[in-house]
């Protein structure tokens, strides 16, 4: 269950970006999370919700943004879009060489009282 | 701090222009003016922190022209008994480290120092995966020295240790012929991040349903560059690969 050990460095980054804001209340946080990230956005909303809640965003509202993913196909040489890691080039049915896009993890923004 | 508006602080990052005008040109975060809060760019990876750390000891390893491997795979894969011999057969004439996690016990560690090598146990207790700090801690107390292999066994697990770096130069997946087919599909993300994957226990195939040709095309559908070795500790079969693999 990485989620949790997610959940807590997205606590801890969120927690010094809203103090550098000059703030204690954070209301919102934007995630954006790519769909070849290995991560279950329901299981990390859950682990979000348990363990912020003595934080500075036991208040905020978490906006979760999926970013779909690319895949690079060497045999037609052409990037395609995948929505699951296993997803197959759609020419020539072959798995994809190299992730390019959708692996990311980030903290997006934060809204601060 | 901003002075038209009383909010951030001069050290925050800028990424974006403004959305509010302000008289003086001065530095604090971006952000917007809203009824319930003002937004602040953020824009930094959630596992920043451990992917530094694993950028860290990446570069102490390399000053050290040390290799690392991050061993993963599942529980009773063979990841201990694999690394066991490893270490009995070449660690005469290697240097080898072993940093071992488990959730609990020093039981792996010790199956290593009884092979002369070196060797440490970590334990996560709840955690279900390995992290870059954990090992940073390991590799200082293990005083690495240079030209050494640094083997890395993670935790039981085909889910959790996919997602963290922990430094390693190489990631191996030790899969058992007696996890039977399904792995590679079922756990795909732990495959695609490896380079290579051992096929383990090859001696017990005839007694287990394991078709080891799927078992091969099922590892390239997660990953088609994915070097595949399949040995058995037990008999010797196929080690002097692994051998191979490892000292070149």
């Amino acid at each position: 269950m990485h989620e949790l050990s997610i959940a807590l460095n997205i606590i801890d980054l969120v927690e010094e970006e809203c103090l550098k804001a000059g703030s204690s209340v954070v209301t919102e946080v934007t995630l954006r999370v790519g769909t070849l990230s290995g991560v279950d956005p329901v299981a990390l909303s859950t682990c979000l919700q348990v363990a912020s809640r003595d934080s500075l965003m036991k208040e905020a509202r978490i906006r979760l943004e999926r970013k779909p993913g690319k895949g690079w196909c060497r045999l037609c040489a052409r990037e395609f879009e995948m929505e699951d890691i296993l997803d197959l080039c759609p020419r020539c049915f072959q798995p994809a060489t190299e992730l390019r896009t959708g692996q990311e993890m980030q903290v997006e923004s934060i809204m601060v009282e | 701090m901003c002075e038209s508006c009383g909010c951030g602080e001069s050290d925050a990052p800028l990424h974006t222009p403004h959305h509010h005008t302000h008289e003086e040109d001065h530095k604090h975060a971006d952000h917007e003016h809203l009824p319930d809060g003002r937004i602040v760019t953020i824009r930094k990876g959630i596992l920043g922190e451990n992917n530094r750390m694993a950028e860290r000891n990446r570069g102490f390893l390399e000053a050290k022209q040390s290799l690392c491997f991050n061993v993963v795979g599942s529980p009773g894969s063979g990841k201990t008994t694999l690394l066991e011999r490893t270490c009995m057969e070449l660690g005469s004439s290697r240097r080898f480290y072993v940093i071992e996690g488990d959730q609990q016990s020093s039981l792996d560690a010790e199956r290593i120092l009884k092979t002369g090598t070196r060797a440490i146990q970590i334990n996560t207790e709840y955690g279900c995966h390995l992290d870059a700090h954990m090992v940073s801690r390991g590799l200082k107390e293990l005083s690495v020295e240079a030209n050494s292999h640094i083997f890395i066994e993670n935790i039981g697990n085909l889910v959790c240790p996919a997602l963290f770096d922990l430094g390693e130069n190489r990631r191996i997946v030790v899969y058992s012929v007696t996890e039977g087919n399904d792995k590679p599909l079922k756990y795909p993300y732990m495959f695609r991040s490896a380079h290579l994957v051992v096929i383990s226990k090859t001696d017990l195939i005839p007694y287990v349903d394991f078709d080891p040709e799927k078992a091969r095309d099922d590892i390239r559908k997660t990953n088609p560059e994915l070097k595949i070795l399949e040995l058995s500790v037990k008999t010797g079969e196929g080690i002097q690969a692994w051998y191979d693999w490892l000292t070149n």
